[in-house]
């Protein structure tokens, strides 16, 4: 087909643009379109000469949650964007692509916090939105995670708490986040040791339930640097 | 790859600047559009929330005459919402109106998203209502200029009333042309014929 021809790329730019361009013909004229900028204005021509054929389209209300979804895919996609995070998220993936998976376990490094102290260890921002604040009490070997009011998070999927120890080591499931209000992620020893070996934690959106792999699947979310114990 | 994604890929081609001024209500209209579109490209979020509250009626509205079921329309125009704030950027290239490419990213979803859907199932009945009042307020509201949309009225109302049923079959409901035969009851070749007359018949038109 001589798509130089300027008859032919003027019927296809209207099909295009009209929907009954179809299947492969369509793939096919999208790189056309790429490389032959008459195609590419012929249908730009035809949007603009047939978009007021919509106007009697009835207006529908769209239900609230759209725009809340809208709103956490922009911000996801932002949080996800920064050049530093991906650096991150690049390392997490080559130190799992290695199969640096093994995490010694141990006892006793937990440090810092006395008997009966909770103290704040990190706490999660979206932009200027403070997300979940972290406290961590030695005593009952667990991390309390207090949810912000009103947080816009996806209900269809859950938040995991990532510690990440450093040194290739991989990221360690610390639980799941809550939505709101507020609880308790009780940690076993590898859990313990991976977090006194963290300077940062992460959070990554993940099926319900969380992650079914033990190591991230879903995207990167939230970075938070864990407080030196005082 | 997803059209619309594709076509705004293309849309960010370098092209000449917009030609010719537009009448000054519709162009403070179009202008707002255009405002809000470069507030997006500069990631502001307010700019979007305002852009949604004025557009997001009026794409769901088209959404669902080619979707046809509220729900997948309602993902597509998460999609659309969100593929226009990644691509606020390329909108300058474009040389159309804000409302048209803001229109062309969603209609070219629907398309996207039709073939997966009837694959699944078969389409509803077309809906009866007529298409042809392109005065209607809301959208004469949002979209630009009063003398193209008066252009585009008197021209498709010189066209047979056979080409102005298969051009709204396809362009509103998102028909393909078999679709549209079996609608009508005609064959498809003439079908075809009708629609190729009737785009050449109405950018004759639209261009004198």
């Amino acid at each position: 087909m001589n798509y130089q021809h300027p008859k032919l790329i003027e019927e296809l730019a209207a099909q295009y643009v009209l929907g009954t361009l179809r299947g492969r013909a369509r793939r096919r004229f999208e790189r056309v379109c790429a490389r032959n900028a008459k195609a590419l204005d012929a249908v730009r021509q035809w949007e603009d000469r047939l978009v007021d054929l919509l106007a009697g389209v009835v207006p529908v209300a769209p239900s609230a949650v759209v725009w809340d979804q809208i709103k956490f895919r922009v911000r996801r996609d932002r949080a996800l964007r920064p050049k530093r995070v991906g650096a991150t998220f690049g390392n997490w993936r080559f130190a799992l692509a290695a199969g640096i998976a093994a995490l010694a376990i141990a006892f006793g490094l937990w440090t810092g916090f006395g008997p009966g102290r909770t103290e704040q260890i990190a706490t999660v921002w979206d932009q200027q939105t403070q997300m979940w604040s972290i406290e961590a009490t030695r005593s009952r070997g667990a991390l309390q995670v207090n949810a912000s009011a009103n947080l816009m998070l996806d209900p269809a999927r859950a938040y995991e708490l990532w510690a990440l120890p450093g040194g290739g080591a991989a990221p360690v499931s610390l639980g799941l986040m809550p939505k709101s209000g507020q609880w308790t992620l009780q940690l076993n020893d590898a859990q313990r040791l991976a977090l006194s070996r963290s300077k940062q934690i992460a959070i990554s959106l993940e099926p319900p339930g969380g992650s079914p792999t033990g190591a991230p699947t879903g995207p990167v979310l939230f970075f938070a640097d864990v407080a030196v114990p005082g | 790859m997803h059209v619309h994604g594709l076509m705004a890929d293309v849309h960010s081609q370098t092209l000449p600047a917009r030609a010719g001024p537009l009448p000054s209500q519709d162009a403070t209209q179009a202008e707002h559009l255009e405002l809000l579109l470069g507030r997006c490209a500069q990631r502001d979020e307010r700019a979007l929330q305002e852009l949604y509250q004025l557009v997001s009626g009026q794409l769901l509205g088209i959404l669902m005459r080619i979707l046809r079921r509220r729900a997948v329309a309602e993902e597509a125009l998460q999609d659309v919402m969100v593929k226009i704030w990644e691509r606020a950027d390329q909108y300058v290239a474009y040389r159309g109106r804000a409302m048209a490419w803001i229109t062309a990213i969603a209609r070219y979803r629907a398309i996207d998203l039709l073939r997966r859907q009837q694959a699944a199932s078969p389409i509803d009945d077309a809906p009866a209502e007529a298409l042809v009042d392109i005065t209607a307020a809301d959208f004469v509201d949002t979209t630009t200029s009063a003398r193209m949309r008066k252009a585009l009225h008197d021209c498709f109302s010189k066209l047979t009333a056979e080409q102005r049923r298969c051009l709204e079959l396809a362009y509103v409901d998102g028909y393909s042309q078999d679709q549209i035969a079996g609608e009508i009851e005609s064959p498809l070749g003439t079908v075809k014929s009708w629609m190729r007359r009737g785009l050449a018949s109405l950018k004759r038109c639209l261009d004198s």
